[in-house]
C-alpha cells in the first residue's frame, strides 16, 4: 500500500526527476566523486607512489596537538564572527536605505558605485587600508588634530585591533556589493503592502521595520544559515597582506597554518585532512543553524 | 499627525540623501585613486603618495598592457566563456532551484541536502586535477565552461526566492494544464528576473575574474587563455623587471633611461582594464532590480 | 513572456557565434610539439662533426654569418620544447633576432612559461600529476621533482651527446650527483668560469646614504659609530626635502624577512650561510659541526642594539608593520638613511631617486662586523648545486634537448647570447676588450628592450659561461669593468674621488672568500616530510614571532622576552635540521673527494 502509494507519486512527479536527475549526476562527478582524494588524510602521502602509506589519524593528530592549533582556530573563530556580524547588518542596513532612496537615477548611481570596490583586488585594497591606518594617514590626520591623540597611533602594530581591522576592511570592500542580494529579494515584496501602509499612516521607518525587513527576512535567514557554514573558512589573503609579524598573535588563521605546514611543505595529506574537519565542523555547525533557525523563526534551509 | 509623518519623512530623506554622499565618497575613492595610479609614470609611482590625480601624466601602462600579443584572444575567451558560464549555469541552477522549491516535490528534502552539501566539502586540488584529466578536459577549452555550472549557494537563492511567490501563480498554470517544465519555462523564470539577474551577475563576474583556471587546468596552450590570466602575466613582467636588474652600469644610468615599469602601476592598470568591461554590464540589469514590477504585472 | 524567450534566443545565437568564432582560431592545436621526433641526429654526435659544404641549410649559412660554431641540429627537423620557470617574467620577443637566430641555426624552439600565481600550487599540480614542461626551472625546490622520480638522468646524455657541457661541468661533476648517483639537474648559476669581476655589490650588506658619508667623509667603523652618523645627520637634518628623516629601515615581509635575520652573521664574520652555523675553524675538506645561529653570543647584541635606536627614534616602527611596497616607497622618499638589505631587493627603491638625479639620496654599500672581526660579505662565486635546470622524463626528444643545451655552452654562442650580435651590440675594440656603443649602454637599463633584442633569456635559463671567457673578457656587460667605469655618474665620480675609493664597493673591506663544497647550507633541499623541512619551518615561524618584537618592545622587558624567546627556540626540533645539514655536508664532501 505505502509502496504503491510512493511508486504513484514519483511516476506523478516524474517530470521534476526528469529535471533534476541530470543536474545530480553532475554534481556527483564534479562534486562527489573527487572526495575519493580524502584517502590521501589517513595516508602520508608522496607523489608519483603507486602504493601510498597508511598513517591512520596521523595527520589529526599533528594537527591538534601542534601549539599554534588553539590560537589559529580561535583566530579563526574570531575574524569570521566578526565578519559575519558586521557584513550581514552593514549589507542589510544598507539595502534598506538605498532602497528608500526616492530618486531614481540617484539610486541607480549610489548601487553601482558602492559595489566598485569588490573589483580591486587585495592586494590594492590592503594598500589603500595600510595608507588610511598609517601615521600619516587621514585617521590619524584626524585624530591627531581634533587633540584625541597626542602623536599617532600605529594601528596595524596593535594585535588587538586586527580583527577589527579585518572585519571593517571586509565591510568597506564588500558591503555594496552584498546589497545585490537583498536588493533582489525586496522586489519580490507585494508594493500594496506599502501603499495600505502609508494610508495607515505608518512612517518610513515604520514601513521599513514592518514591511521591507519581514518581506527580505527568509533570505536573510537562509543566508545566515549558509554562512555559518563557513564559519571556518577566513581566508588567508588578507590576513597575509595587512597583518605582520607584530599581530601574528591574532592574525593567523587556519588556512594560513595549512599553507605554511601543508602546501610549503608539500604535506598534502596534511591539507586534506584539514579540510576533512573543516566540512565536519560544517556540517555540524548548519545543522545547529537550521535548528535554531527553525525553532526561533519558523524559518529553515531544509 | 500627518504634517509631523511629512517633517520626518524630508529628514529622513536629507540624512539618507547624506548618508548615501558618504557612501559614494567612500567607495568611489579607491577606484579613482586607482585609476589615478594607472595614469601616473610608474617610476614616480613607487613613491606613493598618489591621491586622486596622477602627479606625472602617462599612457605608457596601458601601452605596456596593450602590447601583449594575445590580448584579443584572451579577450574572446574571457567573454565567451563567461556567456556560456552564466547561460549554462543561471540555466541549470534555476531548474534545480525550481524542483526544490515545489513543497510537494517527494524528493526535496534529500535533493536539497545532497546539492547543500557541495558546498561545505571540497576534495582539494589534486583530486580535482585527476578527475579532469580523466574527463579530458585539461588544456581543453571547455574546461572554462563544463566543471562551474553549478553552484548550490545560487540554487538556495534562487529557491528561496520561487518559494516567496505566491503559490496561485503555479496553481494557475496547472489548471491551465501545463507541465512542470513549461511551468518552469513560462510562468516561472520570467518573474524571476530580480534574482536570475543577481545570480548572473555573480556568475558573469566570477567567470570573468578567473585566472585561476588557466593557470592550472590550461597553461600549455596559448591559445586558450583569458583576459585576467594575461594580465597577470603582464604584473608578474613588472614583478620580475624590478626583481631582475643586472648589475654595472645600470646604477649609473642617466635619468631618461628607466624602464619605466613597476608593479604598482601595472596593477592599477591590469585592475581597470579587466573591471571596466564588467562594470558595463551592470546598468543592464539594474533594471530587473526595480522593486515589485513583476508581481504587479502578474497580478494585473 | 514572448519578448523574453526572444532575449533569451538571441542570447544563445550570440554565445554560439562567439564559440564559432572561438573553434576557427583555435583549431591550430598548439599543445602538442610540432614535430615528430627524428632523434638520429645526435648518435654519432661526440667525434667534433663537419659540416657538409653542399646544399648547406640556411641554418647553417647564418651560424656562418654570426660566426658561430656548426652544429648538425640545423640539418634537423624542428622541434619545439617547453620549459617553465618558477618566477614572474616576460617571454622574448618573437621578433628578438639573436634569439630568433639561434631557433633557426638550431631548429630549437623553447616556448617560455612563466610563474603566474603561487609557486607551490602549481607544484603541488606537477608533482602529483606528472604532467610537467619539458625543461624546468624551479631553483631550490627542485628536489621533490627528482625525489618522485619525474625527472630525465643526464649523465649518459652529457657523456654521450655532449661534450662541451660535460667538460663546463667536470669541474662539479661529482657535486651534481643526486642521493642516487644520477644526475638529474644542470646548473645555470654557480659554475664560474675564469676571473670573476666585482664591480658592485648586490648582496648583503649594511647601506648608508651617500648624502650622509659626504658629510662625514669617511664610513662608520663600525655599528655603533653607524648610528651616531645616522644620529647627527638627522638631527642636522630633521626632514629631508620636506619629509621627516627615517634613521634605519628594517623590512620583515614575508620570504624577505633576511633583512631582519641575516645581519647577525655578517656581523659576526660569517658568510651567508643560511639557516645552520659552521665552526670558526673552517676546513675546506672536512665537514663542520652546524650549531644553531640564533642562540649566539652575537645574535642578542644586534637586536638590543635596534631595540635601542628604536628608543632612540632612529628606527621607523611603522616599517615593521607595512608592505614590500611601502617600503619601497619609503626608500623612494629619499628621506632614508640606513639599512639592511641585499641590493636587487631594494634596488628598485632608488629608481624615482635616480630618475630625478637625486644620486646624492641613493646608497653605498659598508661591510659592518662586531670588533676585531674579519668581514665576509663578499663570495666568490661557488657552485651550490640548487639553481640548475631539470628535464622532463617523458620528453619527446631527449637528445635533442641535450644536444641544444650543449651548444649554447660552447663560448662563440654563449657570448651572443650574453652580450649580442657583434658589430651591432658589441666590438672588439684595439686592445681585444669587448666594448660597447654608447648608444647600446643607454639601452642597458631598458628591460624591455634587452628582452627584445639580446638573447638574455636564453642565457639565464640554460647552463652558462659566468666570470669571463678565455680572453678574459667578462661574460656579460653588467661585470666588464670598463663597461661600468664608463656609465659612471659625474656625482659619484666626485664622491668616490672624496672618500678616496674607485667604486661601489670601495667602502667594504671584505675580499671575496672562498668556500668548502659544503656552502652554503640555504642550497640544501631535504626530503620532503623530513624532520628537517619541518624543524625549519618551526623555527621560521618563531623568529618571526619574536624578533621583530624585540626590536620595539620596552627597553626593560628586552630581556625576559628574549629569554622567552630562546626557550621557545628550544622547542622548535632545531636540531633535526642541523643534524641533516651536517649529514649532507659530508655527502658533499665525499662526493668532492672521491670518497
Amino acid at each position: 500500500m505505502q509502496k504503491r502509494k510512493l511508486g504513484q507519486t514519483i511516476i506523478r512527479q516524474r517530470e521534476l526527476f526528469f529535471m533534476i536527475i541530470p543536474v545530480m549526476v553532475y554534481v556527483f562527478i564534479f562534486s562527489y566523486l573527487p572526495l575519493k582524494g580524502w584517502a590521501m588524510a589517513f595516508q602520508q602521502y608522496r607523489p608519483q607512489r603507486d602504493v601510498q602509506q597508511w598513517v591512520g589519524f596521523d595527520q589529526f593528530t599533528f594537527l591538534f596537538k601542534d601549539a599554534a592549533f588553539f590560537r589559529v582556530m580561535r583566530n579563526t573563530l574570531g575574524m569570521s564572527t566578526i565578519n559575519l556580524v558586521l557584513g550581514f547588518t552593514t549589507a542589510i542596513f544598507l539595502a534598506l536605505m538605498i532602497n528608500e532612496i526616492r530618486r531614481k537615477n540617484f539610486k541607480r548611481i549610489v548601487q553601482t558605485i558602492s559595489y566598485m570596490p569588490h573589483f580591486l583586488s587585495w592586494v590594492i585594497a590592503a594598500a589603500l587600508i595600510s595608507d588610511f591606518l598609517s601615521s600619516r594617514g587621514i585617521l590619524n590626520t584626524i585624530l591627531v588634530n581634533l587633540g584625541i591623540v597626542e602623536t599617532p597611533i600605529i594601528f596595524l602594530a596593535d594585535k588587538n585591533a586586527f580583527w577589527w581591522i579585518f572585519g571593517w576592511g571586509n565591510v568597506w570592500k564588500s558591503v555594496g556589493w552584498n546589497t545585490i542580494i537583498y536588493l533582489a529579494a525586496i522586489t519580490s515584496i507585494d508594493p500594496e503592502l506599502y501603499e495600505s501602509a502609508e494610508l495607515d499612516g505608518a512612517g518610513r521607518f515604520a514601513r521599513m521595520w514592518h514591511i521591507t525587513l519581514p518581506g527580505i527576512k527568509s533570505t536573510i535567514l537562509v543566508l545566515i544559515i549558509m554562512n555559518m557554514g563557513w564559519i571556518l573558512n577566513a581566508g588567508f589573503e588578507v590576513q597575509m597582506l595587512l597583518g605582520n609579524d607584530l599581530t601574528i598573535d591574532t592574525s593567523e588563521t587556519i588556512d594560513l597554518f595549512v599553507i605554511r605546514y601543508g602546501i610549503n611543505l608539500r604535506n598534502y595529506s596534511l591539507a586534506t585532512a584539514m579540510g576533512m574537519f573543516k566540512t565536519v565542523t560544517s556540517i555540524i555547525l548548519l545543522t545547529a543553524a537550521n535548528f535554531a533557525s527553525k525553532r526561533f523563526a519558523k524559518e529553515s534551509l531544509v | 499627525m500627518k504634517i509631523s509623518t511629512k517633517t520626518s519623512d524630508r529628514l529622513f530623506d536629507i540624512f539618507n540623501t547624506i548618508f548615501m554622499l558618504f557612501i559614494v565618497v567612500l567607495m568611489l575613492y579607491p577606484f579613482l585613486n586607482t585609476l589615478a595610479v594607472s595614469l601616473n609614470n610608474a617610476t614616480d609611482s613607487i613613491k606613493g603618495g598618489i591621491y586622486l590625480w596622477p602627479r606625472i601624466f602617462t599612457l605608457k601602462n596601458y601601452e605596456s598592457v596593450f602590447e601583449n600579443e594575445l590580448l584579443l584572444t584572451a579577450f574572446v575567451n574571457s567573454v565567451a566563456r563567461t556567456v556560456l558560464s552564466t547561460v549554462g549555469g543561471l540555466f541549470m541552477c534555476s531548474m534545480a532551484g525550481y524542483v526544490v522549491s515545489r513543497k510537494e516535490f517527494i524528493a526535496n528534502k534529500f535533493v536539497t541536502i545532497y546539492f547543500l552539501m557541495t558546498m561545505y566539502v571540497s576534495a582539494g586540488l589534486i583530486p580535482t586535477y585527476f578527475l579532469f584529466r580523466d574527463l579530458g578536459l585539461i588544456n581543453n577549452w571547455w574546461v572554462y565552461v563544463v566543471p562551474g555550472l553549478f553552484g548550490a549557494f545560487n540554487v538556495i537563492v534562487i529557491r528561496t526566492y520561487m518559494q516567496g511567490l505566491p503559490d496561485s501563480l503555479v496553481e494557475a498554470a496547472r489548471i491551465d494544464g501545463a507541465g512542470e517544465f513549461r511551468t518552469y519555462i513560462q510562468i516561472v523564470l520570467p518573474i524571476c528576473k530580480p534574482v536570475l539577474a543577481t545570480v548572473g551577475l555573480w556568475m558573469a563576474v566570477g567567470n570573468w575574474n578567473d585566472w585561476f583556471t588557466s593557470y592550472i587546468f590550461a597553461s600549455a596552450r596559448k591559445e586558450l587563455t583569458v583576459l585576467q590570466y594575461e594580465l597577470m602575466k603582464v604584473l608578474g613582467s613588472a614583478m620580475a623587471a624590478m626583481g631582475n636588474r643586472q648589475s654595472g652600469a645600470l646604477a649609473a644610468q642617466g635619468a631618461q633611461a628607466f624602464d619605466n615599469i613597476s608593479p604598482i602601476a601595472i596593477r592599477a592598470t591590469i585592475t581597470i582594464v579587466a573591471a571596466v568591461p564588467i562594470l558595463c554590464v551592470y546598468p543592464f540589469l539594474q533594471r530587473y532590480f526595480v522593486q515589485g514590477v513583476h508581481i504587479g504585472s502578474v497580478k494585473g | 513572456m514572448k519578448k523574453s524567450m526572444k532575449k533569451i534566443i538571441a542570447l544563445l545565437v550570440v554565445s554560439i557565434l562567439i564559440l564559432g568564432i572561438l573553434a576557427a582560431c583555435g583549431t591550430d592545436d598548439g599543445g602538442t610539439p610540432t614535430a615528430a621526433p627524428t632523434s638520429n641526429t645526435g648518435s654519432t654526435a661526440t667525434a667534433a662533426p663537419e659540416p657538409p659544404t653542399e646544399n648547406q641549410s640556411e641554418g647553417q649559412l647564418l651560424a656562418e654569418q654570426y660566426g658561430l660554431p656548426y652544429t648538425p641540429l640545423s640539418e634537423a627537423a624542428p622541434i619545439e620544447f617547453s620549459y617553465f620557470i618558477r618566477d614572474p617574467g616576460t617571454p622574448p620577443a618573437s621578433t628578438n633576432p639573436v634569439i630568433g637566430a639561434i631557433e633557426t641555426i638550431t631548429n630549437t624552439k623553447i616556448d617560455f612559461e612563466y610563474l603566474v600565481g603561487d609557486l607551490e600550487t602549481k607544484i603541488s599540480v606537477m608533482l602529483a600529476s606528472g604532467d610537467w614542461n619539458d625543461f624546468a626551472y624551479f631553483g631550490g625546490e627542485a628536489r621533490p621533482f627528482m625525489d618522485s622520480g619525474l625527472c630525465l638522468p643526464l649523465s649518459d646524455l652529457m657523456e654521450q651527446h655532449a661534450p662541451n657541457l660535460r667538460s663546463h661541468f667536470s669541474p662539479w661533476w661529482e657535486l651534481m650527483k643526486h642521493t642516487d648517483g644520477e644526475i638529474y639537474t644542470a646548473e645555470i648559476y654557480s659554475t664560474p668560469t675564469g676571473r670573476e669581476y666585482i664591480n658592485e655589490h648586490w648582496g648583503t650588506c649594511f647601506w648608508m646614504q651617500k648624502d650622509v658619508l659626504d658629510h662625514f667623509g669617511r664610513a662608520p667603523a663600525d655599528l655603533d659609530e653607524y648610528f651616531d652618523f645616522i644620529r647627527e645627520y638627522k638631527e642636522l637634518n630633521p626632514t629631508i626635502d620636506g619629509v621627516p628623516t627615517i634613521g634605519f629601515e628594517v623590512l620583515t615581509e614575508g620570504w624577505r624577512r633576511f633583512c631582519r635575520d641575516n645581519p647577525p652573521m655578517f656581523m659576526a664574520g660569517y658568510g651567508n650561510w643560511g639557516g645552520g652555523l659552521p665552526d670558526n675553524q673552517l676546513s675546506m675538506d672536512k665537514a663542520s659541526t652546524i650549531s644553531s645561529r640564533w642562540t649566539q653570543d652575537w645574535t642578542k647584541p644586534y637586536y638590543q642594539k635596534l631595540n635601542e635606536e628604536h628608543h632612540n627614534g632612529l628606527i621607523n616602527a611603522e616599517s615593521l608593520t607595512r608592505s614590500y611596497d611601502d617600503y619601497l616607497a619609503t626608500i623612494a622618499s629619499g628621506a632614508v638613511l640606513g639599512l639592511s638589505d641585499q641590493l636587487w631587493n631594494f634596488n628598485n627603491g632608488m629608481d624615482p631617486l635616480r630618475a630625478e638625479g637625486r644620486w646624492e639620496r641613493t646608497m653605498l654599500p659598508i661591510d659592518l662586523t662586531y670588533p676585531g672581526v674579519t668581514p665576509k660579505y663578499l663570495d666568490q662565486r661557488a657552485f651550490t648545486g640548487s639553481n640548475g635546470v631539470i628535464l622532463n622524463k617523458n620528453i619527446s626528444d631527449p637528445v635533442r634537448a641535450i644536444q641544444y643545451m650543449d651548444y649554447l655552452i660552447q663560448e662563440p654562442v654563449n657570448r651572443f647570447i650574453s652580450w649580442g650580435i657583434e658589430g651591432v651590440n658589441w666590438y672588439f675594440n684595439a686592445e681585444g676588450r669587448i666594448e660597447r656603443p654608447q648608444e647600446q649602454r643607454d639601452l642597458q637599463s631598458e628591460m624591455k628592450w634587452q628582452d627584445d633584442n639580446l638573447g638574455r633569456t636564453l642565457y639565464n635559463q640554460f647552463p652558462k659561461m659566468q666570470g669571463s671567457y678565455a680572453d678574459g673578457n667578462a661574460t656579460t656587460a653588467g661585470d666588464q669593468p670598463e663597461e661600468y667605469f664608463a656609465g659612471l655618474q659625474p656625482y659619484d665620480k666626485e664622491l668616490f674621488a672624496k672618500l678616496g675609493i674607485k667604486n661601489q664597493t670601495g667602502l667594504m673591506r671584505s675580499v671575496p672568500a672562498e668556500w668548502p663544497v659544503y656552502y652554503p647550507y640555504w642550497s640544501m633541499a631535504f626530503e620532503d616530510g623530513s624532520p628537517a623541512n619541518l624543524a625549519d619551518q618551526r623555527v621560521t615561524d618563531i623568529n618571526d614571532r619574536y624578533l621583530t618584537q624585540l626590536i620595539i618592545c620596552p627597553a626593560n622587558q628586552f630581556d625576559s622576552l628574549w629569554d622567552e624567546y630562546q626557550t621557545a627556540l628550544a622547542g622548535t626540533g632545531e636540531r633535526d635540521l642541523l643534524d641533516a645539514m651536517e649529514e649532507m655536508s659530508q655527502a658533499r664532501l665525499d662526493a668532492a673527494f672521491g670518497n
